[in-house]
């Protein structure tokens, strides 16, 4: 009976561990890089974007390299994304080309303005990212000249605000309405963010209390009201509370931000898991990958500033200089021959301005939190 | 964690009315049942004082392993629920239980290890009462209470393991 007593405990023990390994926590592997790596790739990946840009403002939207062919796709929203990185990343000169295509397609009402390029309903998403860009425009080019514009896109946000603090995606200028219960996935987030760097930039102009009850709304409401089975990882959310966090967190909004760094790290040290392993069918893309840096780097920075969330500052750390490592190693080094490739981040050999867009995001989000 | 959240998972682990049902199959003797707390204190005392070197050469995060032994937990606890009567062995090992290995290192990598020992020695106390127990019946109903009280724990580990940064 011994025998086989210990034979069956070497069983439970040992499969028992090798299967709780290879599935459940394989090692967490963690490129190390520093801050000087990960504003080269941020270099480099907004060289690709201005690199490929178009004579009329609009960026490349997506290259497959297998086939060396082109999307003919485009979306606002991530041109609108795009503008809002290269100004963070002070690439003023093809921020302005891709602004002057923002401002060819606008639609005014009612004293606001949002982009909107014909036929099209005016987006809240694509007209909160350009704001974003604009006030990222007037911080690091300390230039002033499109605050005014900044402003009347803010107010279109404000406009598609309901009393509950959601906010509706669309206007239709063929009707001139909002169109009524349709909300983005990552509009709401984006206009709460766009809302809380114009309370940064402009502060007491009546851009904060906007802010707040967007962003109570998303802490308490917004997923079962808009029928998400779980709770979204709204990165655009984080932002906003970094952003915020210098006017001080409500409970609820310090609450959120643990809730949003919790769901950012779980998905880095998943990545982390999945790190250089030869059947990894988990391997995410440059926008994957920049959407978990960027949220978490900004859940960091309001660690940094509310007590609340002291506890939390050196794991959320840790988090962010992990998925900085694994972002800046998969990057297509710069000097690869094709111009469409270097700097870039491919997912199934397809690259898209969002996957540079993001990972750029979070890769300057990171160099705060790196070693210089 | 809580006090009170350790100590529930050690009763939870160490379960007394499983370890009753082997102590009425194996009859031991005084000297048996002190090998046998011995035996489980030491597994403890040592996973909790090596959790953090052993995860730190393993790689893995302590929410990651708080995610691992959550569902070690759940697994051994749908077990004990469904068979409260633990296999044939010694007696002296009854204690010694992956369950009880793997919230002793999780605990020991999240909290300090006075907090954690000390909740261990209130679990551990139950079982003094399961030497005084011959009924079987009434065993097996402590076992699949506390194989159940097992389970809530390890969902809540996993969870907490999720949701951790």
């Amino acid at each position: 009976m011994t025998r086989r007593w210990v034979v069956r405990q070497a069983l439970i023990w040992g499969l028992g561990a090798v299967l709780l390994r290879a599935l459940v926590v394989p090692a967490e592997r963690c490129p190390v890089v520093d801050a000087a790596a990960a504003r080269r790739a941020v270099a480099n990946a907004t060289d690709w974007l201005a690199r490929n840009q178009r004579p009329d403002g609009r960026f490349l939207y997506g290259y497959y390299r297998s086939r060396d062919e082109v999307s003919p796709l485009y979306n606002d929203t991530r041109h609108a994304g795009v503008l809002y990185i290269l100004y963070r990343a002070g690439r003023t000169a093809p921020g302005d080309a891709g602004l002057a295509y923002v401002q060819r397609n606008l639609v005014r009402h009612d004293g606001w303005a949002a982009f909107a390029p014909a036929p099209a309903d005016a987006d809240v998403g694509a007209t909160a990212l350009t704001v974003a860009g604009l006030a990222y425009r007037h911080i690091v080019a300390r230039d002033t000249r499109y605050d005014a514009l900044a402003r009347q896109m803010g107010r279109f946000l404000v406009a598609q605000m309901q009393p509950d603090g959601s906010v509706l995606e669309f206007w239709r200028p063929s009707t001139q309405r909002r169109v009524r219960d349709v909300y983005g996935i990552f509009s709401t987030g984006e206009a709460f963010y766009a809302l809380a760097l114009l309370n940064r930039i402009f502060p007491d102009q009546g851009w904060e209390r906007p802010a707040r009850r967007i962003v109570r709304y998303l802490a308490t409401r917004r997923d079962r009201a808009e029928g998400y089975a779980t709770r979204q990882a709204d990165h655009w959310a984080a932002y906003g509370l970094a952003e915020l966090a210098p006017f001080g967190l409500t409970d609820t909004e310090a609450a959120y931000a643990r809730r949003l760094g919790g769901y950012f790290g779980y998905e880095i040290r998943f990545e982390s898991q999945h790190v250089g392993r030869p059947l990894n069918i988990f391997t995410e893309s440059g926008a994957d990958l920049g959407v978990i840096g960027e949220g978490e780097s900004a859940i960091w920075r309001v660690a940094r500033q509310d007590a609340r969330l002291a506890d939390l500052k050196d794991d959320l750390a840790a988090r962010v200089r992990c998925v900085a490592g694994i972002t800046v190693q998969r990057q297509v080094p710069p000097t690869d021959p094709n111009p469409r490739a270097a700097g870039a981040w491919f997912f199934h050999d397809y690259t898209q301005m969002d996957d540079q867009q993001h990972a750029s995001g979070a890769l300057l989000g990171a160099a705060e939190v790196l070693p210089p | 964690m809580s006090f009170g959240f350790l100590v529930a998972a050690f009763l939870a682990t160490t379960n007394a009315g499983r370890v009753a049902l082997a102590a009425q199959a194996a009859r031991p003797a005084r000297r048996g049942w002190a090998i046998a707390v011995l035996a489980g204190a030491a597994l403890v005392v040592l996973c909790v004082l090596v959790a953090d070197p052993l995860l730190d050469a393993l790689s893995i995060s302590p929410p990651s392993f708080r995610l691992a032994a959550g569902i070690v937990l759940l697994a051994a606890g749908l077990k004990t629920l469904v068979r409260p009567t633990p296999a044939p062995g010694p007696f002296a090992a009854v204690l010694v239980t992956p369950e009880l290995a793997v919230a002793a290192i999780s605990f020991g990598a999240d909290e300090p290890a006075g907090k954690v020992l000390a909740a261990a020695a209130l679990g551990l106390l139950p079982i003094l009462l399961a030497a005084r127990v011959q009924r079987p019946g009434r065993s097996a109903v402590a076992a699949r209470l506390l194989a159940a009280l097992q389970i809530v724990v390890g969902v809540a580990l996993g969870v907490n393991g999720i949701r951790d940064v």
